[in-house]
């Protein structure tokens, strides 16, 4: 997709959301006829379909250009599911399926023991196992809901779930890379919701008066607030790397995923550093359920659990090097893309 | 809102990378240096600072009339990386190579261009700066170095502090009040020169750093007679010039890069005890260090498309010079639990180096105070 198409859509997107009162689907907890309608919205617009094919209704688009989708989804705190159906359907038509309409999850290949991501919400979920990618239909009904979980997260507790389709997936689709393709949207969420933080956090330090003048005056919260934004640069430009690297390549390959832990890694660990930073600089009324800095904060922290903690991918990602046998960092922090 | 623009490296980059990493390789082999961390600080060693000249490793970015090899600014960016990543002795010539080389460039006369730019591209002209003061550090615009007219040049007094390599610099670029400050306007009536350190009235005496090493200097002007063409760019123009040069000063793999030397050297000890903590603070700091190099990749782009990006400069140095800090404290605890009669030879003295010198990552070229301060001016919070 070239830049003016992707621009285009990723324009629409801000449009619809901008006038959307998400605030009040989040109070919902995405479950209401306000996240209904919204949903319908972005499937008229064909936004779950961003990465399937043309012959299954898609717009082709790659799954580098969904990390912008991402980002927008997080700089909305949105409680929706339109990342993880975006992806899941990008991965439904690669193997060849047509993706069913409704909001559809990603189930983590890799931890099967996590809960399932937006679970009360969705109409369907992806599952990888045995090289064969799953379609499984869900209800609510079948769900037990994650306490102090956003977005419906939660356990499928159907034993004989609903198999819509099966199809082989294509070899570069592992668990692993499942898993990091799931980890790059929300690393690409999480820089969202980042920047919306900054914002949010300028403007309120800005405002708010205490000692007689604004806090933002105060060499403290000015520091906070560089803490803040250089940790969010850092997270764009970790998904930015990661997006050209899957953008290197007609087919995702092995290496990408060393790029894609990095991203969750710098974004895993900028989210805790920017919603400390934040909630320092709100004081109590960024702790209430009513502001809402929390919307952004408190899927922050979710997300950075999602699809491997940022330690689990460190681990990970430096087990490979530590592993080699000329163990060396500088040729791999200055490994070409 | 900072926007950090991609760099793809051309073909010529990759080959020039192969060509610095040979290089490099047959000087350790010949055991022509000993890799240590801050090598671009107190590493100084002028000889290898000509080898590199002669290879045209030197004022890559100038015209060639200059004694430059017209390459992007990019090049220049892999020569400094890999030097930096293998420890090189590169001290002497790094601040002429980067920024007062350009800086001659922009603001020099035609004669100062053909006298020294040829000079610092072949290794043998070392210069130094001199902006900070006893009394004006972090409050720069506080210097009291003054240039007064007189005949048809200027005389200079006042003291310089801190000055990298100024012992065995040629020249020095001194910052110096020219005119009176208007109020509380203190930026105004400040000019730059190019001041020759052999001239008379010049006393340098060598300050020892925290490690010992005499690396800095105090340089005393005693009514020094200056040429008129020693004025740099525009009479009253310094401030403006001199946050020019810490765009340069500051974005560079320097500030990412010092102790990974030291990272490197453990790296094979790790391998071989390699557990869980291990592994997840190895990874973490590959991250951290990749993600940072992206972004001074960035502010190279920027700085080549002819911007000075100087707030974007001030996020790399700030979260580069922490990284460097964490990464001597995260290996410090990952050593934990190996013996140390495993430790290879040489790495004691390396940690113990870097450690040395960890204070000072997070002050020069500006302290991490003022550069959140730089950061909070660009949101509009000052």
């Amino acid at each position: 997709m070239d830049r003016d198409d992707l621009k285009m859509i990723t324009d629409g997107l801000e449009r619809i959301l901008g006038d959307a009162s998400l605030e009040a689907i989040d109070k919902d907890g995405g479950l209401g006829a306000g996240a209904d309608a919204l949903w319908a919205t972005l499937e008229e617009n064909g936004y779950p379909r961003l990465c399937a094919s043309p012959e299954h209704g898609g717009f082709g688009a790659s799954l580098a250009d969904a990390c912008e989708l991402a980002t927008i989804v997080g700089r909305h705190a949105l409680a929706l599911p339109l990342a993880d159906s975006i992806l899941a359907n990008g991965l439904l038509s690669a193997c060849g399926v047509e993706p069913p309409s409704g909001r559809i999850g990603l189930a983590d290949p890799l931890d099967l023991a996590a809960p399932l991501p937006h679970a009360m919400q969705l109409e369907a979920f992806v599952a990888l196992d045995g090289g064969r990618l799953r379609c499984v239909r869900s209800a609510p009904d079948n769900v037990r809901v994650l306490e102090q979980a956003e977005d419906g997260a939660g356990y499928v507790t159907d034993g004989h779930a609903d198999t819509v389709h099966d199809a082989v997936a294509p070899s570069w689709l592992t668990p692993h890379m499942f898993q990091a393709l799931a980890a790059l949207i929300r690393s690409a969420s999480m820089a969202g919701a980042m920047q919306a933080v900054l914002d949010l956090t300028l403007s309120y330090t800005r405002e708010r008066e205490q000692f007689g003048r604004p806090l933002a005056k105060f060499q403290a919260i000015q520091h906070h607030l560089s803490d803040i934004a250089c940790e969010t640069a850092a997270s764009i430009a970790a998904v930015e790397l990661a997006s050209d690297a899957l953008r290197s390549a007609p087919e995702p390959n092995s290496d990408m995923i060393d790029e894609i832990a990095i991203a969750k890694i710098r974004c895993g660990q900028a989210a805790t550093t920017v919603a400390a930073a934040a909630h320092q600089a709100h004081g109590a009324m960024g702790f209430t359920r009513e502001y809402a800095l929390g919307r952004f904060t408190r899927r922050l922290w979710q997300w950075q659990d999602e699809f491997g903690t940022e330690t689990e991918w460190a681990t990970r990602l430096g087990n490979t090097i530590l592993a080699g046998p000329n163990p060396n960092l500088w040729l791999r922090i200055s490994k070409p893309i | 809102m900072f926007q950090f623009p991609r760099l793809d490296f051309d073909s010529d980059a990759d080959i020039l990378r192969r060509d610095v990493r040979a290089f490099l390789a047959s000087e350790l082999d010949a055991g022509g240096f000993t890799p240590a961390a801050d090598c671009w600080v107190s590493g100084a060693d002028p000889e290898f600072s000509r080898k590199m000249g002669g290879r045209g490793w030197l004022g890559m970015t100038w015209p060639r009339e200059y004694g430059g090899q017209e390459r992007p600014a990019h090049h220049r960016f892999v020569v400094t990386e890999e030097m930096l990543a293998a420890g090189a002795p590169v001290a002497a010539h790094w601040i002429a190579d980067r920024q007062t080389g350009s800086h001659i460039l922009q603001y020099g006369t035609e004669e100062q261009k053909r006298e020294i730019l040829p000079r610092i591209a072949a290794g043998e002209c070392f210069t130094a700066i001199g902006m900070s003061e006893p009394q004006a550090g972090s409050d720069l615009a506080a210097i009291q170095t003054s240039a007064t007219r007189r005949d048809k040049g200027w005389v200079l007094s006042g003291r310089k502090i801190w000055s990298t390599g100024a012992h065995y610099s040629h020249f020095m670029i001194v910052l110096a009040r020219t005119s009176p400050a208007e109020g509380r306007n203190r930026q105004v009536g400040l000019s730059q020169f190019l001041v020759d350190l052999s001239l008379p009235g010049i006393h340098i005496s060598g300050i020892k750093d925290l490690g010992g090493t005499p690396h800095f200097n105090e340089t005393l002007f005693e009514n020094v007679d200056l040429p008129a063409d020693a004025l740099l760019g525009q009479e009253g123009n310094g401030w403006a010039q001199c946050m020019g040069e810490l765009a340069l000063e500051r974005s560079g793999p320097e500030r990412f890069l010092t102790s990974l030397v030291v990272l490197e050297k453990a790296l094979p000890m790790l391998a071989r005890h390699c557990d869980v903590r291990r592994a997840a603070e190895v990874g973490s700091i590959l991250a951290n260090l990749r993600v940072l190099r992206r972004m001074s990749l960035g502010v190279a782009q920027m700085l080549e498309q002819g911007a000075s990006p100087a707030t974007a400069a001030a996020v790399v140095k700030e979260m580069g010079n922490r990284l460097e800090n964490d990464i001597v404290a995260r290996l410090r605890a990952m050593l934990a639990g190996i013996p140390r009669s495993e430790w290879p030879d040489g790495f004691d003295a390396l940690l113990r180096e870097a450690v040395l010198h960890l204070p000072s990552n997070t002050l020069r070229g500006g302290t991490t105070e003022i550069l959140r301060g730089i950061i909070a001016r660009e949101m509009g919070m000052r």
